[in-house]
This record gives C-alpha cells, structure tokens and sequence, in this order.
C-alpha cells in the first residue's frame, strides 16, 4: 500500500548556503543512503517521487520546511524520522512527520503564507545600555520604529528592482507583504517579524522587502541573517505541533 | 596571530561570496579526527576550485588512506575563487581547509595534486594564500613539507623550485611510507634537510634540490646531475602492487553543490595499452590492470550504501577495452536497477561493440554518444596510432543512429605531427558524411556537436621530441574549420590557442621556467584554464621579464639524442620505444595493443 508521509524539517548552518535544487538533490541521495521505500516515477530518468514547498532562497535558514513523500509500503513514521535523521548531512533536520491522504494536494499548491524573523544589525550604536532610562528609552525606539514601518506599509506602492538572466525587471512588492513588525531590540540588533503571502502569485524573497524599508529611512542597517520560522495554510501551521 | 576563521567565514564572509556552498565544508561523509598533538596533518590542496577538485579519484583516494591511519589526518583545500580570493586578503585570512578551518601553513604536509600544467599557477598561490614562503629554500623548519603528485608530476621541472618533493606515479602505497618517515623525524626533532635526505630514499620519491641542471649554450639541457652518489640518477615512477585489491575509497565524501563529476566512479582498470602517439596517459599509467567483476560489484554495492548517488560511472581509460564488460555491465545494470540507479560508460572506443554496449546502458542516451575520430584521414589516423579504420567508424556510427541516437559528439584535433591542408579539409567531409547519413537513417535532423583541441606535445609520449604548430596556423585551421562547421545543426567548440600553447611551454618546460612561473604570480595570473581569468600578455611579460622565451620550448623539434628536461624521470615505458614509435608513426606504421597482439617491448611490465 502506498503511503505519502508529510515531513517538517529544519535549515540551518552550513545548509543554507545551498540552492533550493542542490537540496532536492541532498535529500534524494540522503533518502537512498536511508534505505526508504520511495516511489519510482516511470519514464526514461527515473526520479523519486518526493515534492518540495516553496523554495528558501539561499542564505535563508528555516526552522519549518516541509517535503512529501511517497513511499511504496507503509512504515511507521518514527522510523522514517529515525533513519532519515541518521544519513542526513549536518544543517538538516527532521523534525516530525505526519501521515496524510494519499490524494493530498502539494505543498506549493496550499502554502499561503511565510513568516520571517529578520535579523539587522546597526552600523551606529542604537541604544547605550549604561544609560539609567535605557528602559523607556528603548520603548520609545521600538514605537519610533514600528511608525517608521506603518509609514511604510502604507505607501501605495513599493517598487524594487529585480535582477533576472533578462535584466533588470521592476516590481511592485507591496501585495505580498502581509505584515512587518518590531520583535526585538537588544545592543547593536535590531529583529523585526515579517509575514509574506506566497503561492500562486510567487514567492517572494524577504531581502527585497528588508533593502527597500531600509533605503526609504536611511540604510543604517545590515542583514545579518534571515530566518524562515513559520509556513501556513489558511492560518494553520502545515504541521501543527 | 590567532584568529577564528570559522567565526569569520560564517559571520561576514559567506554572505558576500558566489557559490557559498564552496567552502562550508560539512558535506556527507566529510571526516574530522580527534586529533592528539602528535598526528600528524595532512592538507590535501587541489589547485583548482571546489567543484573541479571535488572530480578526482586520486584525491578522494588520499583523502580515505590517510585518515583510516591513527597517526595522521587529512583535511581539504581548494583555491578560492577571485571574489573569495579578494575577501581573504583583504582580511589576511589565511586559504583555510574545509574540515576544521585550519590554515594552510599549520599542517605537517601539503600534498598538491597536479592534473594539468594551467594549474600551476593556481599552487603558487595557494601557497601564498597559505602563508607559506614559495621557494623550498625560503621554508624553515616550521613550515609544512610541501608534496606533488598527479600526472602533472611527470615533468616536474618548472615546478621544481617550489615543491620539496615529487611523487613519482601512484600514490596508494607511498603516502604511508612518506608519513611514516615523517614521524619518525618529527620525533627527532631533525633538520628539514635531514628529512629530505631520509625521504629521498623511498622508491619513487623525487627531490629536485637534490639534482642539479646544467645548460648547454643555445639553451637545450646539458646534464641533470644528482648532487651526492647515494642519489638515484634515475627516479621510478611507483605501481601498486596489486590493483585488484589496493585500497578503494568507499565512502567519498557527497558534495551538497554540484560538482564536474557527481557520481560514483568506479574504476575498473587503470591504464591503456592502445597506444595513441600523442597520448601521455596511455603511457604513464600503464601497465594495464584490470578489478575483477566481482570486486567492482561489490564495491558499487558499498558505496551506494554509503553515498545514495544515482549513477555510477566506469572509469577507465577506454571502458570497452576491460575484459568482461559485457558481464560488468549486466551485473550492474540488474542489480541496482530497481534503486533508480544508472550506469554510465563515459570513454568509449569506436566500434560497433561500444555502441551495443551504451544501448544496453540507457542513461547514456540523454547526453548523447561521444566519438573520437581525432582526424580527418587515415592516413593520419595510421600516423597518431588511432588504430580504427575509416569503416569502423562509419558503421559504428551509423549502428548508433539506429539504435536511436540523435544526438552525436565528435572530437578531432589539430596540429598533429604530418598534418596537412587536405587532413584538415577531410575534417569537414567527415562531419558532412555523419550528418548526411544521420538523416537518412532518422529521417529527420540530428544534432552533432564538434569539439576540436589543438595538439600539445607532452612528456613520455613518441611526440615528445615535436613541436607544437605555430599560434598563427593553428588559429587559421581553427577559423577554417568554424567557417564550415558551426551552423545549423552542428555545434562547433574551440580551444582558445593561448591556453594551448601555454600548456605547451610547461608541459616540456625545464627548470629555469620557475622564475617566469614567480614572475606571472606576481603579475596576477591564476585560473589561467579559465579564460575569464587567463591573463596571456601577463605571461608574455613574465618570460619577456625572465629573458626566455615561450617559441624555445614549443615550436621547436627536439633531436633525439637532445636530453630532455625530464631524462631522469622514468614512467617504466622505454625511451627506445617511445623513439621506435615516433620513427614509425613518420612513416605512417601502426603499432597493435599488446592485449591482443604480440608484446611490443615498451619496457613496463
């Protein structure tokens, strides 16, 4: 009996500085070193029949990816976990695994939304924390900061330039941006939260969201690294805990 | 200086590189020892970029024998590219292996593997990146012992000023010797000479400081002497004792970017005895020994286990050429199968054998068939001791139109010794006569791509006394032949003639071209395989700075009692032989393989 197993997995360091191609390809050989009974697709080159979500651009780690895959005869998916984990390169993790119906539609096809945690760091110092009223000073930076944001968002467009093989091609970001919002300030570290819509209309990378706020209220920031946390759909974790 | 590579490269380096994945190592299988003060560290560099260097058996070879010693370890470095390179300097951050990220200048030993002489450049500096001194005179006691070996260490002479010691042909057995001699004089607390003193004992060991090269007056070499009598005259190259069983890498390390060769190399002889005349691997690796079906299954077995690749790839020198292909190949093919994984025979001979052997092999199909006529006529084909005739290839060619090929590759090259206008016109009607009878058999059009190289005379070969054609007519035969080739259906790919000619210095160069070689270093080239980085008017400069020049060692006949920069290097094969089959190649005799014909004293076995 054929069974399709959805899989919640982690990215992180040294993973994330590969391609979303060179991981179908890690995860093809991983799932073969494991042994596991994954579905042939016919035809002239034979290839696993395992579907990815929406790809993580690279340099971008994640604590919640997830993959299907179909396997020829049932196993339970402990040991799939299990085996899987143990043939994984360092920066890949399984995390959990979940049984569901065959006729599932694909990850890419009910993905609807991302949430990112953004990690910028000051070129000057943003508080000084010998400061006797640095509590309510950083409150008032963060309200500084979310303003900033509000203004933002509430431009009618946020145009950007997108660099593809053909040239440069310039868009409009602002219908994918769902949400953005201070998370956390702490020494020279600014976090911010950032929700994006995704799926059919595109999936788009949170740097063009980040280096456009930045350039509106002066560049005073770096990226220093960008988190994917959270895949939903319709409002509901793929996997929920 | 103590500086936290890792933190760095994680922290602000990776961001701002191409292809980040290059230098993160931590891939599948990757081994990193615990180590005890006394191991001792091996750096494994590979004078080229990650993906390149991530191709090679022999490095994957190294990489396992060392590290299954108690006593040793072996981490990995490859040369950074330019935007990495420019980081790093920038920062002084020392090439650093991808293992523990250690610096290139705090390991015991430093072992380069040399593929191709346009690399050379490429260990300059990575030494210099590494921190190390690039004369072996300049390095002290504290510096690593640096070590070559590859093919490119046949003729070892231009490089001779930078590397403390060759290895002379294969490496399985020797890296252990070497290791062992080192420890015991790390032990001993010895000078770096005493330790080149002990080394230079081991069979196929070379240690250029320990000859010395005179000059005659018009430049040519006059004697290569070894400076004390306990000195070898001659240095043999090294041959596994037997290669059925010598040990074979089965876990390699799977890389998490693509790579040139992505796949399970299974090497299922090592060398050739067809004996192409302008082929050093034909020479240098022989004689031919072959795994027996047995091990190889079983090796492919393991390996799969162990990498989970998808294709496993007979390596060889000319697959069709080992004894039981046929049952190789069934055996292989049926059993992985089911697993989704192919087989893949990449250098095939022409003939009709060849092509029913990749039908049965389907994954050949999508990339499409590879033949190498190499020439024109037969004539000249007699003359390079191509041994197939002019029928075979037509026939086996059009057996690989009906079994449904559609898509053809064809390798010739030019500036052979003999080659004439009409050699190079025949090229042409060739490739005219493969595409008419393409169409017939098809009934449609088919897609043929031309790769054409120019000769480079090498080392231990018969041409090793020819001279390579001039630049000029080597690019007019190239424009030649792109003016009637490269439309429509077919594709036509060329050599730059630069890199050619370059090559064509080294291959052949002496000693004294280590100063041009520290000269170009020093004017930037590197990469010069790589035509967006290869600087040829800095070469001109650095021999011009030199007063040598590049016509000496390319363009000019060598007398055959001339000694040749590399006399004293021996790969087994006879000089006598290699003469014979020079004369004999001038007068348009072929010579038949030794497997199925009688021996012809070539001097190995």
């Amino acid at each position: 009996m054929e069974q399709l197993i959805r899989v919640k997995y982690s990215k992180d360091e040294p993973i994330r500085y590969i391609s979303h191609l060179n991981l179908v390809q890690v995860f093809t050989r991983a799932l073969r070193r494991a042994n596991l009974p994954v579905v042939i697709s016919c035809g002239f080159n034979p290839r696993f029949r395992i579907s990815f979500g929406p790809p993580l651009p690279l340099g971008i780690s994640s604590s919640s990816e997830y993959l299907d895959i179909r396997l020829k005869e049932r196993i339970k998916t402990e040991d799939l976990v299990g085996r899987l984990n143990r043939v994984l390169p360092e920066g890949l993790k399984i995390l959990e695994a979940k049984i569901i119906p065959s006729s599932a539609d694909s990850l890419v096809k009910v993905i609807d939304k991302a949430s990112y945690w953004i990690n910028l760091k000051s070129r000057g110092s943003l508080l000084n924390l010998e400061d006797d009223q640095g509590e309510s000073k950083l409150k008032e930076l963060v309200k500084e900061i979310d303003k900033d944001i509000k203004i933002f968002l509430r431009l009618e467009e946020i145009m950007v330039e997108k660099s593809t093989k053909k040239g440069v091609k310039r868009m409009d970001i602002k219908p994918s941006i769902l949400n953005m919002s201070v998370k956390k300030i702490q020494h020279q570290f600014l976090e911010l939260n950032l929700g994006l819509n995704i799926g059919q209309e595109g999936n788009l990378n949170p740097q063009y969201v980040i280096k456009a706020w930045l350039s509106h209220f002066g560049n005073n920031f770096e990226i220093k690294k960008i988190c994917r946390y959270g895949l939903y759909i319709k409002g509901k974790e793929v996997i929920e805990d | 200086m103590d500086i936290n590579i890792k933190k760095i490269l994680f922290e602000e380096l990776l961001d701002k590189v191409e292809k980040p994945g290059r230098y993160t190592g931590k891939e599948y299988n990757e081994i990193i020892k615990r180590e005890k003060k006394s191991t001792i560290k091996v750096a494994l560099a590979f004078p080229d970029l990650y993906e390149i260097g991530m191709s090679y058996l022999g490095f994957k070879i190294l990489y396992e024998i060392i590290n299954k010693r108690d006593d040793a370890l072996a981490e990995r470095i490859f040369s950074p590219a330019v935007d990495m390179e420019n980081l790093l300097r920038e920062r002084q951050i020392p090439v650093f292996s991808l293992e523990t990220y250690r610096a290139l200048n705090s390991f015991d030993l430093v072992g380069f593997t040399i593929q191709h002489e346009l690399c050379f450049s490429n260990i300059l500096n990575l030494l210099d990146l590494g921190g190390i001194p690039l004369r072996s005179t300049a390095r002290k006691e504290e510096d690593p012992l640096i070590i070559a070996g590859g093919p490119g260490a046949f003729n070892p002479e231009p490089l001779s000023c930078f590397i403390d010691l060759f290895v002379i042909g294969e490496g399985e057995e020797i890296i252990g010797e070497i290791i062992e001699v080192y420890k015991r004089w790390k032990e001993k607390k010895q000078s770096r000479s005493k330790l080149l003193e002990k080394l230079g004992h081991l069979e196929g060991v070379y240690i250029p400081s320990h000859y010395k090269v005179d000059y005659l007056e018009d430049g040519k070499v006059k004697s290569i002497t070894p400076k004390k009598e306990a000195y070898r005259s001659v240095i043999k190259k090294r041959i596994i004792s037997n290669f059925d069983q010598v040990f074979y890498p089965l876990y390699p390390i799977v890389p998490n970017i693509d790579v040139v060769h992505d796949r399970i190399t299974l090497e299922i002889f090592r060398g050739c005895s067809r004996g192409c005349r302008f082929c050093q691997a034909g020479i240098i690796y022989r004689p031919v020994r072959e795994k027996s079906v047995g091990t190889l299954v079983k090796l492919a077995e393991e390996i799969l286990a162990h990498t989970g690749y998808e294709e496993i790839s007979l390596s060889s020198l000319s697959s069709s050429d080992y004894s039981e292909i046929e049952r190789l190949i069934t055996q292989l093919v049926d059993r992985f199968k089911e697993k989704g994984v192919g087989v893949s025979l990449p250098s095939l001979r022409i003939d009709t054998f060849s092509v029913a052997l990749a039908q049965q092999v389907q994954r050949v199909r999508k990339t499409g068939l590879t033949f190498a006529p190499e020439v024109g006529t037969q004539r000249l084909r007699d003359v390079i001791n191509k041994n197939v005739q002019e029928e075979d290839l037509y026939s086996s060619i059009r057996a690989a139109f009906q079994a449904g090929w559609r898509k053809i590759k064809l390798y010739f090259m030019i500036g052979l010794p003999t080659e004439t206008d009409e050699d190079v016109e025949e090229i042409v009607k060739l490739v005219n006569q493969v595409d008419r009878m393409g169409r017939e058999i098809m009934g449609r059009k088919i897609n043929i791509n031309i790769s054409v190289s120019a000769f480079v005379p090498k080392s231990h070969t018969p041409f090793q006394w020819e001279a390579q054609e001039a630049r000029e007519s080597l690019s007019k035969k190239i424009g030649y032949l792109k003016d009637r080739l490269d439309w429509r259906n077919i594709s036509f790919s060329y050599p730059d003639i630069k890199h050619s000619y370059l090559e064509a210095v080294f291959a052949r160069g002496d000693r004294r071209l280590g100063e041009v070689l520290e000269r170009a270093h020093y004017l930037g080239c590197k990469f010069d395989a790589w035509s967006e980085q290869f600087k040829f008017e800095a070469w001109q400069q650095a021999f011009v700075d030199s007063g040598l020049s590049m016509e000496f060692y390319v363009n000019r006949v060598r007398e055959d009692d001339e000694i040749l920069p590399w006399e004293h290097i021996s790969c087994g094969v006879k000089k006598e032989y290699l003469l014979k089959e020079k004369e004999k190649a001038l007068k348009g005799e072929t010579t038949p393989d030794c497997r199925f014909d009688s021996c012809t004293s070539c001097g190995v076995c």
